[in-house]
């Protein structure tokens, strides 16, 4: 088998004297699906901006596809194939929802013959295709969700990066960004999730990864993660401690 | 030409302006580290100061002195005016908007004096106009002391108004989250109100005490304002103190700078020195807002 | 092609209309170009990349001081005067964006430095005797299309006009390309453009270097028409503010409406001069506060955006 789409190697984070991510490895094979989980302050959002190069980690590297892309630009990430959205949706608010898609296109700087045509095709993936001419601001969240994720899709990504595109969406909307996803995934394209709806993350992933204070603490699949004590620990301990 | 004798003068010429720069930039670092909002016309209302000042011994025969118990009042409320009309409604604006308000204040402001005032320069005497202290070598004039020395105290005052008080309690509150602010119960809206009025009001004092030994034309508040900028960037932008440093720096740099160059290469260096800090050390010598 | 089909419609009919100007009419178009080109360039960074300058004078005074000079000293003509003044108008633009923008200065900041920028600018020239100090250079009128001066002002209706022309077409090939949305994303929101692979250093640059050459372009022609410079009237903050009104007033996020804003704003200027007869200096620039601040509490889209929108609301 090949090396694996994404490999973490003890990367670290440090905020001064707080350790927001310390010494977490784990690998990502092309076409898996990864949840990324833990209690609230666990490191999970500073591990993503991690990977996506928008922190800089204090220790550690990360290769993807092989390469060392450890502490590049964003942009740079992006051109290799590295998606992401963003847990606040950040969309272009003063432009049409396919502007905001032919930006995802175009983002890149690769050839492309129809970048509107692209885009089109794109949103209609995330089943938005009916929104193209709105303003991006009119938008409902549940719409400004899949305009994150069509955005991120148009740029080609063969790992996209999703910060909790579900929070704040009630049970049919969920269903139907699980749909998309698993649509995604049929594409080929790996998919890294954080995410605290457990019934999405649990049905979706293929592999779940937990952290807790910084740390790794399980990796496995989720029926097996979801009966670990450490896990349960980790969740409980927090729930009785009042933390949110 | 041995300039090492003329140096003490240079030295008390720089602390003295550098006293009344602080006072100015205080003010300016006050609305900013506050309202976060960058006030383009604050050296304005300097000159609108240093005219009601001008107004005061023209018509009414005043000193500039006594001219204070008008004056002060008059900018105060023309700061609170100005904070209702057109500072409050951007206050969540994006950070351009706030930018083009500003600008645009400047510009009815400095324009208008300009219409009504025309560009000639105006002196405003004083009885203590031409008094002179002499320590030593050095001569200083007894008005620019004066205005020194109430600077000093005021910024000093404001400090401690901050720092000590009730109301400086809310005040640093609101400045520092306003939301949280806003669910503790403090009168958000009032507090900004409130350090506006303060920031631009404390130049509706300085400017009867600064003007005897100056002039005044529509201009004098452009230059105060980027003066102001250059001290507030330097001291670290809504930093109290850092205002007061920079305040004496500039003044210095400007009073020894002159000594050696003269005339307008002195600004070439002071601009230097701003454009350095803007783009090696963007948050200033001491960092970090602090009021 | 259709834009630029527009444009070429909309230049013919300017060039056809200006030789039956009166001499006052054509020396308002002649403005109204210059300052719009300025208003069009200044936009580029200001409007379509988001980073508000507030010190274009410097690419203006660049540009006039460097023909200028180059044809007083050394014979050079103005034309290639021209090409030389937007050389270095996109490098100094460059220059400026490259150390401010790779240290992640932006809003506030960036304004403060550009300002910072076009005074220190106009200190400097004041002092250096070859570009006339304080007391500006004087053309000595010889008119002659190789020195860029005409006998009558039509031809710098032309002259004029024909940078405008330059400016739109920039502005329009940007906006069709992928560039312009490198911009639009940068303006929006930088960190979703860089997560969607866009360099937001390397366009805020190239933004600023575009926005440079093309306002550094206005500099020789307006030297050239009204034969003397000085600092306060190329480097003078108040070139800067121009352009920032003109934008602001006329639309921002529009590609033309800062070319509005000069239309109504220029001629506006110059019926208060007249009827003033030089009583109440300043009085345009009081207009012009009034006007900005009204906007930006009334139409923060600027004219522009209230004519859309009016057009929008008949069709619907």
């Amino acid at each position: 088998m090949s090396a694996p789409l994404l490999q973490v190697r003890n990367v670290s984070r440090w905020f001064g004297g707080l350790r927001a991510v310390d010494e977490v490895s784990f690998n990502l094979e092309s076409h898996e699906i990864v949840g990324l989980i833990g209690p609230n302050g666990a490191g999970k959002t500073t591990l993503f901006e991690t990977i996506s190069g928008f922190i800089r980690p204090t220790k550690g590297a990360v290769t993807f596809d092989g390469r060392d892309i450890t502490g590049h630009p964003p942009h740079r990430l992006a051109r290799l194939g590295i998606g992401r959205t963003f847990q606040i949706v950040q969309p272009f608010r003063d432009v049409s929802v396919l502007e905001n898609v032919v930006a995802g296109v175009l983002g890149p700087n690769r050839e492309t013959s129809d970048p509107r045509a692209e885009a089109m095709a794109v949103l209609t993936r995330v089943r938005l295709d009916h929104r193209a001419g709105v303003l991006a601001r009119n938008l409902s969240l549940p719409e400004k969700k899949r305009l994150e994720i069509a955005r991120a899709l148009a740029t080609r990504p063969r790992l996209l990066l999703l910060d909790e595109v579900m929070a704040g969406l009630t049970p049919a909307e969920i269903d139907e960004i699980m749909v998309i996803l698993a649509d995604i995934r049929r594409e080929g394209i790996a998919l890294l999730i954080v995410e605290h709806v457990m019934r999405a993350i649990m049905s979706l992933s293929d592999r779940l990864v937990v952290m807790a204070n910084g740390r790794k603490i399980a990796e496995g699949l989720p029926a097996t993660v979801a009966a670990d004590p450490a896990v349960i620990e980790a969740y409980l301990g927090r729930r009785h401690h009042g933390a949110a | 030409m041995d300039l090492l004798p003329l140096l003490p003068q240079a030295l008390a010429d720089g602390l003295l302006l550098g006293a009344v720069y602080a006072i100015v930039a205080v003010g300016l670092t006050l609305t900013f580290g506050v309202l976060r909002i960058v006030n383009f016309a604050h050296g304005d209302f300097l000159a609108l100061g240093l005219y009601l000042t001008y107004l005061g011994a023209t018509w009414l025969h005043l000193d500039p002195y006594l001219s204070l118990v008008l004056v002060l009042p008059l900018v105060t409320l023309a700061a609170a005016f100005t904070y209702r009309l057109l500072i409050a409604p951007v206050i969540l604006a994006p950070e351009h908007n706030q930018i083009v308000v500003t600008l645009g204040l400047s510009l009815i402001l400095q324009n208008a004096m300009l219409a009504i005032f025309t560009a000639d320069l105006h002196t405003m005497p004083s009885v203590l106009s031409g008094q002179i202290v002499r320590i030593g070598n050095v001569f200083i004039q007894a008005a620019a002391l004066i205005a020194s020395a109430a600077s000093i105290a005021v910024c000093l005052g404001l400090y401690w108004l901050l720092r000590s008080t009730e109301l400086g309690r809310q005040i640093r509150a609101a400045a520092q989250d306003r939301d949280a602010a806003l669910m503790s119960g403090v009168n958000v809206d009032r507090m900004y109100l409130i350090a506006f009025c303060i920031g631009i009001g404390s130049l509706g004092l300085v400017a009867p005490l600064i003007a005897p030994f100056n002039y005044v034309s529509p201009s004098v508040g452009s230059s105060f304002t980027l003066t102001a900028f250059i001290v507030v960037v330097l001291g670290s932008m809504g930093n109290f103190v850092g205002a007061l440093i920079g305040g004496f720096i500039i003044g210095l740099v400007e009073a020894v700078g002159g000594l050696l160059t003269g005339g307008s290469i002195n600004f070439i260096i002071t601009y230097a020195i701003f454009i350095l800090f803007l783009l090696f050390r963007p948050e200033g010598l001491l960092g970090g807002r602090r009021l | 092609m259709k834009p630029m089909l527009a444009l070429g419609l909309v230049v013919a009919v300017l060039a056809a209309v200006a030789p039956f100007l009166s001499i006052y009419g054509q020396h308002i178009f002649v403005l109204v170009a210059l300052y719009g080109s300025v208003a069009l360039a200044w936009n580029i960074l200001g409007g379509m990349a988001g980073q508000m300058s507030l010190g274009h004078a410097l690419f203006v005074g660049a540009g006039a001081y460097l023909s200028t000079a180059l044809y007083l000293n050394l014979g050079i003509s103005p034309w290639i005067g021209l090409v030389l003044a937007a050389c270095l108008g996109g490098a100094l633009g460059a220059l400026m964006g490259y150390t401010v923008f790779r240290r992640k200065l932006s809003g506030v900041y960036f304004a403060l430095v550009t300002l910072a920028l076009a005074e220190m600018a106009l200190h400097i020239v004041s002092n250096v005797s070859v570009l006339g100090a304080a007391n500006g250079l004087a053309i000595p009128a010889r008119p002659s299309l190789a020195n860029l001066q005409f006998t009558s002002k039509l031809g710098y209706c032309y002259a004029a006009l024909a940078v405008l022309t330059v400016a739109a077409i920039v502005i329009i090939a940007i906006h069709r390309s992928r560039l312009g949305y490198v911009f639009l994303a940068i303006r929006e929101n930088e960190r979703s453009a860089a997560a969607l692979g866009i360099d937001v250093v390397q366009g805020k640059v190239i933004a600023a270097a575009i926005s440079g050459a093309l306002a550094a372009l206005v500099g020789p022609i307006y030297a050239n028409y009204v034969l003397f410079i000085d600092p306060e009237s190329v480097l003078g903050v108040t070139v800067s503010i121009d352009a920032l009104v003109f934008s602001f007033v006329g639309g921002l996020g529009s590609l033309f409406g800062p070319l509005l804003g000069t239309v109504v704003l220029v001629p506006l200027t110059e019926l208060l001069r007249g009827m003033l007869a030089g009583r109440l200096a300043g009085i345009h620039l009081i207009v012009y506060g009034v006007i900005l601040v009204l906007v930006m509490r009334l139409a923060p889209r600027g004219l522009w955006g209230l004519l859309s929108d009016a057009i929008a609301r008949r069709r619907a």
